[in-house]
């Protein structure tokens, strides 16, 4: 084998996953070791991996680098990362939280991910904390595509056995087998309200209990909603005419106190109980908590601190500048449209990607009028002035911009990607 | 054996009865082994597909044991016929014949269905089912996925194209689509835009045996690779192959 096999880092259901360094390169990379069965052959789950994993190159999903296929073993080389996001979430966050910078990079790195999966027809069906590996500069990206599918070719059996429960969509809970990318998006939205929070939003203990829990948040729909998914799903007639108590609606912001009215509307849009009206992933991208500025009047010391992604993406989704427009029209319903905010939007059009909007944003007089540290400033100016180095500052900002609020919270705990590096004793598990 | 007047079929491959996709499928694959079995054996084109002779139980017969027993969806009994032209264009001396063919299939179903579907069979059956010890369909298995590289999904556009062209090409041409609109673009987005059903340009023009299967193959993800000289292994097993060929008239499984 051209790789050295070093420490487990975890165990899986059917896989050992080990850290490993290539002889070539030195390269470190993570080795995921799956025993055959002399009865079962190539089991489905590596055989949907791989076919899928091997099509599927973006930053933010994990590289399979290479395939070893020898009569007793499969083992799968793959890019390394440090951790998972839920260990990242316990060792960096406040009680799980994480800080609003870091929440907006990684949600945004989770969207674009996931945006590029359904793109080229792929379902990861079982998107989870436990299955976005955070590697040390920063990069979210999705990983264990087990359980995915492509779904460019039609077959009948879609299973409703999908999806780890607390991240499972309603629709599927009601035994959907119809389901599309949607699914992805609930399981996208439950890890937001995660990341803000610091603890999964929807506990339930089973199918049933799963449901309920989620009704008594987004409340529970109205009987034609109910019936249309039902029958939309082709659910089994047991289930079609179910009662379910009725619960009204709490809103998100009481939920989760300390998210920002931008995050809570994205929240809100993600975690439709009508799949139908669930946004889809691209949209998403362009949902003003990503392009937008925050509004002075917030309460709290979190305003002002919101920097872009600190990451920027070699692959533009071209959807982008078709969603400005869709985009505009939201934001001239939505009641919450702030002067600076509508000011850094309209900085947005004349800039070709979303990725460059973000800057647009950033260089909103009122953003800059917060003050930062002088270097931020001047960087800012550079920026307008040579965007071909726009990447590296982008960085450097967002770096100045953690920098002060971490002094302003008097929070010590280092921030996503600056801080010192990992510990030397990590395991990474729950692959 | 002709009836005269001709059977309509629907334009969706989702939607045409799952024997007539066998007999369609089967159809291709008789006309594609009668072309390869004229093509003589050599040592360096013997793979682990090959059996020593040819089974004694025909494609159709085959598909149908395969139907019946396993369930098996229609886009993975389609996609077949898109591993064939993947797998031939990326392994040359590989072609589809009377020796090769019932192993493949067995072979390919057993891996489309574990990539594609949600609910599929264990090995133990798709051996059982396919006439081979599970060891051997294993091996098989696992060749397949090294010959095609992994590459299991497709696109239904692409599998419309395979049923639009086996009706069209199917030898007895007892078979037309109703309600196909040709020229469609076959980069439709929609899942549910069956009615428009791809069709090749130009005419139903009648195509020689050896061509009926050579369309659509994904080039950009091909490696072009010099042929190489047999393998002690092939050698050997041709070898072994010459020897069964003399102690003729003894039939082996498929």
């Amino acid at each position: 084998m051209n790789y050295v096999q070093l420490e487990k880092l975890g165990e899986g259901t059917y896989a050992t996953v080990y850290k490993g360094r290539s002889r070539a390169t030195n390269e470190i990379v993570a080795l995921k070791e799956i025993h055959l069965d002399a009865e079962e052959g190539t089991p489905s789950t590596a055989i949907r991996e791989i076919s899928l994993m091997k099509e599927l190159k973006h930053v933010n999903i994990v590289r399979l680098y290479d395939v070893i296929h020898t009569e007793t073993k499969l083992v799968l080389i793959f890019e390394y990362c440090e951790r998972d996001l839920k260990k990242y979430m316990d060792l960096n966050g406040d009680r799980g939280a994480l800080d609003p910078v870091t929440v907006r990079s990684f949600m945004y790195q989770l969207l674009k991910g996931t945006a590029f999966c359904h793109e080229n027809r792929v379902l990861h069906r079982d998107l989870k904390p436990q299955n976005l590996l955070i590697n040390r500069k920063g990069e979210l990206k999705l990983g264990d595509f087990g359980l995915a599918r492509a779904f460019g070719v039609p077959v009948n059996t879609f299973s409703n056995e999908v999806v780890t429960l607390w991240y499972r969509a309603p629709d599927v809970l009601m035994g959907s087998r119809t389901y599309s990318t949607s699914i992805d998006i609930w399981s996208c939205g439950c890890i937001f309200a995660e990341m803000i929070s610091g603890v999964p939003i929807f506990r339930g203990r089973d199918n049933q209990d799963q449901l309920l829990h989620i009704m008594r948040v987004v409340g529970t729909p109205d009987d034609r909603t109910l019936r249309k998914i039902a029958t939309e799903g082709q659910i089994d007639a047991a289930n079609a005419n179910k009662q379910y108590p009725r619960y009204p609606k709490i809103p998100f912001s009481q939920v989760l106190p300390k998210a920002s009215p931008q995050a809570l509307d994205l929240l809100e849009r993600l975690l439709q109980f009508d799949p139908s009206k669930r946004i889809t992933a691209a949209e998403a991208l362009s949902h003003p908590y990503f392009t937008g500025s925050i509004p002075f009047s917030l309460p709290g010391p979190v305003p002002g601190s919101m920097g872009p992604p600190a990451y920027n993406f070699p692959h533009p989704h071209a959807h982008q500048q078709q969603q400005i427009q869709h985009q505009q029209q939201q934001q001239q319903a939505q009641a919450q449209a702030h002067a600076a905010y509508v000011q850094a939007q309209s900085g947005m059009m004349h800039q070709q990607h979303g990725q460059t909007s973000a800057f647009a944003a950033q260089q909103d007089p009122v953003r800059l009028a917060q003050a930062q540290q002088a270097q931020a400033q001047a960087q800012a100016h550079a920026q307008a002035q040579a965007q071909a180095q726009a990447q590296a500052q982008a960085q450097a900002m967002a770096m100045a911009q953690a920098q002060a609020q971490a002094q302003a919270q008097g929070q010590g705990q280092p921030m996503m990607g600056y801080g010192p590096p990992y510990p030397q004793q990590y395991s990474s598990g729950g692959r | 054996m002709e009836p005269p007047a001709r059977v309509e079929l629907p334009a969706a491959f989702e939607d045409v009865e799952i024997d007539i996709l066998a007999q369609l499928i089967a159809d291709m694959m008789e006309r594609l082994m009668a072309h390869n079995d004229q093509i003589p054996l050599s040592p360096e084109s013997l793979t682990r597909f090959h059996s020593r002779s040819a089974p004694g139980i025909s494609i159709l017969d085959y598909l149908r044991r395969i139907v019946k027993f396993t369930n098996v969806e229609r886009a993975c009994l389609l996609i077949t016929l898109h591993y064939i032209d993947q797998i031939c264009a990326r392994t040359p001396p590989f072609t589809l014949s009377s020796l090769t063919c019932h192993r493949f299939v067995i072979a390919s179903i057993a891996v489309s269905s574990k990539a594609l579907c949600d609910a599929f069979c264990t090995n133990s059956l798709y051996a059982k089912v396919g006439g081979i010890p599970v060891g051997e369909l294993n091996l098989l298995e696992r060749e397949f996925l090294r010959m095609i590289e992994w590459h299991l999904t497709c696109t239904r556009e692409i599998l419309q194209d395979y049923y639009v062209n086996l009706v069209r090409t199917h030898s007895a041409g007892r078979y037309i689509i109703v309600g196909t609109t040709s020229g469609s673009s076959a980069s439709s987005d929609s899942e549910m835009d069956y009615e428009s059903g791809p069709s090749r340009a130009g005419s139903p023009t009648p195509v020689r045996p050896g061509d009926a299967s050579i369309i659509l193959i994904d080039a950009a993800t091909l490696a072009p690779e010099s042929p190489r000289p047999p393998t002690v292994e092939q050698n050997m097993a041709f070898a072994a192959f010459q020897q069964a060929g003399r102690q003729a008239g003894s039939a082996s499984p498929a």
